[in-house]
């Protein structure tokens, strides 16, 4: 996001969001979603491949309705050496075309093999690749055709790694730094769908494709736009909370009276509902961005 | 180097504690993975991450993430089988390799398929009427979401 714009209070949309954002209308500018979540995937090579969790995605479509949306995929496993999955692909092509993301974005580590692959739990286990030119062709590749086909800024997240790989020939960032200067600015293939317009594409579920056969690799020309994604330290609730940042920015302990009135949080006893510590750290968030986002900054 | 290699070697290490333990112990990595194509470079990583103590983690995640699927759809079976889960676990993991599985539903499916033809006569009474209850429910939702596209 540039310097200068007002960041989004944002919320990765799950099953339990609903009870959220019931409770805090207005609050949640941006919503991360997990396309693979909106269905289910039997896996290759069965006769009828993906399934829609019914319901999911018109559920969905009533708490997104004019905020922004972004994807975050978990299955398309970039640096594997293996083809890119071009029927999951179409799937999550398919929700782009039904909401307009954003941008989108996958992890820089490996779930999938050409044998077996790791499970691909909400939490899951990414395996470290090595930063090696091979992987970095590998992704680039992967990343371009990712960019052309959706039509979006495709962004990189930097691993968890409990066990880094030895001897590699790029750092984390040299990497990250190599995919972004090769892959360089070139526009996509496909241009990117305004918010406006997105209501006007809801007209059904999209179809789900039928099963691919094994596919092509890859071997498109570098050429696409990426953005890292640095993973950050979990905003936890900090000792200096109602200091200063060192920026003159003041940074409230809790949510303005204003916000507080809009959370809304039902009581049932002594006994808080499901999702109240979430809904009073979305009001805090709120405030912040309030706060210190630059007068007048566009969002 | 080979990228799938060093890739389908280190899926195998981090699903597989005992292999973990052989490299730890000395094993040739090639020798105990012997379907992976590993050349010398691929092989040093391997044995260096096989000895870093971050690897049981990576071990410990991979079984927690294949467990969740089974907890989720099968509780009353997984809390009747008590102490003995670790081992019917181990076995289940060896006879049934890491497959590709998105579905929770097809993963618990096939680990109701497996106690039934390979352990069930092991099983404790009440581990056995919970899997008839809790593994009719699986095959009864898992048709209706593959019939529900």
């Amino acid at each position: 996001m540039a310097i200068g714009r007002r960041p989004l209070v944002g919320l990765l949309y799950s099953s339990a969001a609903p009870e959220v954002l019931d409770a805090c209308p207005g609050t949640v500018e941006l919503h991360e979603l997990i396309p693979e979540r909106l269905f289910y995937d039997c896996g290759p090579g069965r006769g009828n491949r993906f399934h829609w969790v019914e319901g999911a995605l018109t559920q969905l479509e009533s708490y997104v309705d004019a905020t922004t949306v972004a994807a975050h995929g978990i299955g398309l496993s970039l640096p594997s050496d293996m083809p890119l999955d071009e029927a999951l692909l179409d799937v999550i092509a398919g929700v782009h075309d039904r909401l307009g993301f954003a941008w989108y974005s996958e992890h820089l580590s490996s779930f999938a093999t050409m044998r077996s692959a790791v499970p691909n739990a909400q939490a899951g286990l990414g395996l470290p690749v090595p930063y090696d030119e091979p992987v970095r062709q590998l992704v680039a590749e992967k990343v371009d055709r990712l960019r052309d086909r959706l039509g979006v800024r495709v962004l990189l997240e930097n691993p968890a790694v409990f066990t880094p790989v030895p001897g590699c020939e790029y750092s984390e960032p040299e990497i990250l730094d190599e995919l972004a200067r090769r892959v360089g600015a070139r526009r996509p293939a496909r241009p990117a769908q305004p918010l406006r317009q997105r209501a006007q594409r809801r007209r059904s579920v999209p179809q789900l494709p039928r099963p691919h056969g094994p596919g092509q690799r890859v071997r498109g020309s570098p050429g696409g736009r990426i953005r890292p994604v640095r993973v950050l330290q979990r905003l936890a609730r900090r000792p200096d909370a109602g200091r200063g940042l060192g920026s003159g920015i003041r940074v409230p302990p809790a949510p303005a009276r204003a916000a507080q009135r809009r959370l809304r949080v039902p009581r049932v006893g002594d006994r808080p509902p499901r999702g109240t510590g979430i809904i009073e750290e979305l009001g805090r968030i709120r405030c912040i961005v309030d706060t210190a986002a630059p007068v007048g900054a566009p969002a | 180097m080979t990228v799938a290699g060093f890739q389908q070697a280190l899926a195998d290490l981090v699903a597989g504690p005992e292999v973990c333990r052989q490299v730890r112990a000395g094993a040739d990595v090639a020798a105990v993975l012997p379907g992976c194509d590993l050349d010398d470079r691929v092989r040093e990583r391997l044995v260096a991450m096989v000895r870093d103590r971050g690897m049981t983690a990576n071990c410990a995640v991979y079984r927690s993430n294949r467990l969740t699927p089974l907890v989720l759809n099968l509780p009353g079976t997984c809390s009747a089988l008590g102490s003995d889960l670790h081992e019917v676990l181990d076995r289940f993991w060896a006879e049934c390799p890491t497959e590709r599985f998105d579905h929770f539903l097809i993963e618990a499916e096939r680990f109701v398929s497996f106690l039934e033809a390979w352990v069930r006569e092991e099983l404790p009474s009440a581990a056995r009427i919970a899997l008839g209850e809790e593994g009719g429910q699986v095959r009864r939702r898992l048709k209706s979401t593959l019939t529900a596209s």
